[in-house]
């Protein structure tokens, strides 16, 4: 969901690029994928589709977040992110969590493909969310993360008597929101350019809810659970 | 908004083919067609794609087969830029001009008298005035997050792009003339300084000082085969007592491919325009290009950097269109750029002296 000053961005860049919406528009029922239009994650899926990274084999995925956000939110975002960066589905997955907090799921992909998700919510509140994707190929490897480090890079580090500061900066025309907040403007934006995309996100919704149902289940009953 | 009906010249800018993919999907720009020096240069402007629009081989033949055109990327060698300033402002056409229009001071001065008294737009492309990462710089800037500014420390540094856009090593071509940088030395002037512009015009903007003395150094050449300098290092004083440090080398190595394409670097970050800056809060450390996406495959096998977030060019020609429909005069504007100019030189003058310069 869309706070004011997103949805007011969202109209700006609607009326920049000549893209036809009336008001009701901006009040998106379909299911969107917003991560999708992240630049980071387009890249990524660009280094496997052009064959920079030829014949993927492995992911390992990492996403670890404050309480706020939910596990089952976590899984369906790194879920749909193997299936945009690899270009196929979840075939199979096996689920171990701790007290619904934390824990790692083990994917197979409808190729062969296998991938780590490790997700957890157990940082505290106000702590910068960690994140990681790597890609691992017969030929290279292709990460977000830059090499021997282990916390994701910011573009300034402020460092004053008033305390620490670090900043992301990485969308001109979005200047002054946060990565998440313009993941939605974007995917927003996206989806009111091609409105005959909803198929595609519903459905896919629907499976990815399929896959972080099975993993909660493949938790529990210490299953693998095909999909 | 009516589009702005907008060519390009020349295309053997480094930057021209940045402006493919801004001038063809921008609804407020109309891209009518090209003019390529050569045929070579032609051939590979369609080689991006690009076949609906139609390619020259002069300017004069492009602008008489399309009386429509009203704006132009000058996306040339440094030492065409005055007559092409000259051909647009007698037609009244205006202009976005690469980061150098030109080093001859008194070339700079006739551009400035023909923009003024044909009233076109001149715009300069310094793209980083447009990057977020420097709206936010600006923001901290303005509002004193480090107190006073102390010292200011910038790279501008790159590859060497002489193998694919040759008017780089020819020092006629990129300086102008062929000047030496100090008696005894074989080398010339228009190597990596005369590339990497934008540091030099990021102190005066940021601080809002101007210079108060620069000094200069060149090393040995990384690259023996050029014939222009491509390490050179710069330090000196602003007038508000702000010390700097720039670094505009040529200091990472590249494959000598004729047109970029991956693989065209050998250490993995291609480019870095990163500053150092300390004041009486505390220090800011920036990275205007990162973080990013990063790899090891194709074509080298090399760990290589994915350039990840690069939308300036987006900014730059929002502002170059407003500037056009709205009478606007851009921020950086012949005028402004005079100052970082005039930099450029004194560096070379302190390289040939051994001294300081000072304004």
């Amino acid at each position: 969901m869309m706070v004011k000053t997103e949805i007011e961005a969202l109209k700006g860049l609607l009326d920049k690029y000549d893209v036809p919406y009336a008001g009701g528009d901006l009040e998106i029922k379909v299911p969107l994928q917003p991560w999708r239009c992240n630049r980071k994650y387009v890249e990524l899926k660009k280094l496997v589709t052009s064959e920079t990274l030829e014949h993927p084999c492995l992911l390992r995925f990492c996403h670890l977040t404050a309480s706020s956000t939910p596990l089952e939110e976590l899984l369906y975002r790194e879920f749909d992110l193997a299936e945009f960066i690899c270009g196929h589905k979840i075939q199979a997955l096996h689920a171990v969590f701790t007290d619904g907090r934390s824990g790692n799921v083990i994917i197979k992909m409808d190729n062969g493909i296998v991938g780590s998700v490790e997700v957890g919510n157990l940082l505290p509140e106000g702590a910068a969310e960690v994140d990681r994707h790597e890609i691992i190929a017969r030929r290279g490897v292709g990460s977000d993360m830059v090499v021997d480090t282990q916390i994701p890079q910011q573009s300034i580090y402020l460092m004053t008597k008033d305390g620490d500061q670090a900043y992301k900066d990485t969308d001109s025309e979005l200047y002054g929101l946060d990565e998440k907040g313009i993941e939605r403007i974007r995917a927003a934006f996206e989806f009111l350019k091609d409105p005959q995309s909803a198929a595609f996100h519903t459905a896919q919704d629907a499976s990815l809810k399929q896959a972080v149902a099975a993993a909660l289940t493949s938790n529990e009953t210490h299953k693998k659970i095909e999909l | 908004m009516k589009p702005v009906k907008i060519a390009i010249l020349s295309l053997t800018h480094g930057h021209t083919r940045k402006y493919f993919q801004t001038l063809h999907d921008n609804p407020a720009l109309d891209w009518v067609a090209v003019s390529a020096e050569s045929e070579e240069i032609r051939d590979v402007f369609y080689h991006y794609g690009y076949h609906e629009i139609p390619c020259y081989m002069s300017d004069d033949e492009m602008f008489d087969a399309h009386p429509e055109i009203e704006a132009v990327v000058i996306a040339s060698a440094n030492s065409r830029h005055l007559e092409q300033v000259r051909n647009c402002a007698r037609r009244g056409i205006h202009i976005l001009s690469m980061k150098i229009p030109t080093f001859d001071l008194a070339e700079y001065d006739e551009m400035m008298k023909v923009v003024s008294e044909s009233g076109i737009v001149c715009q300069i492309e310094l793209e980083m005035h447009y990057n977020p990462v420097v709206f936010r710089m600006k923001e901290l800037f303005a509002k004193k997050a480090l107190g006073n500014v102390a010292s200011f420390n910038a790279t501008n540094i790159t590859l060497s792009p002489v193998w694919a856009f040759p008017w780089q090593g020819v020092p006629e071509l990129s300086w102008g003339s062929r000047v030496p940088l100090r008696e005894g030395d074989p080398r010339f002037r228009g190597g990596a300084l005369c590339d990497h512009p934008h540091i030099f015009d990021m102190i005066r903007w940021l601080t809002g000082s101007d210079y108060e003395y620069i000094y200069a150094e060149v090393g040995p050449n990384l690259r023996t085969d050029i014939e222009e300098e491509d390490i050179i290092l710069v330090n000196g004083k602003m007038k508000n007592g702000v010390s700097f440090l720039l670094d505009p080398s040529w200091s990472r190595l590249e494959e000598r491919l004729k047109v970029p394409a991956p693989g065209w670097e050998i250490f993995p970050k291609r480019m870095e325009v990163n500053f150092n800056i300390s004041g009486d809060k505390g220090v800011m450390l920036v990275d205007s290009f990162g973080p990013n996406v990063y790899h090891n495959g194709a074509p080298n096998d090399r760990y290589t950097v994915q350039y990840t977030y690069f939308d300036e060019w987006i900014g730059l020609i929002d502002e170059f269109v407003d500037c056009i429909r709205n009478h606007h005069i851009p921020k950086i504007n012949l005028g402004w750029h005079r100052r970082t100019i005039e930099a450029v030189n004194a560096c070379y003058e302190s390289v040939r002296t051994g001294q300081p310069v000072y304004f």
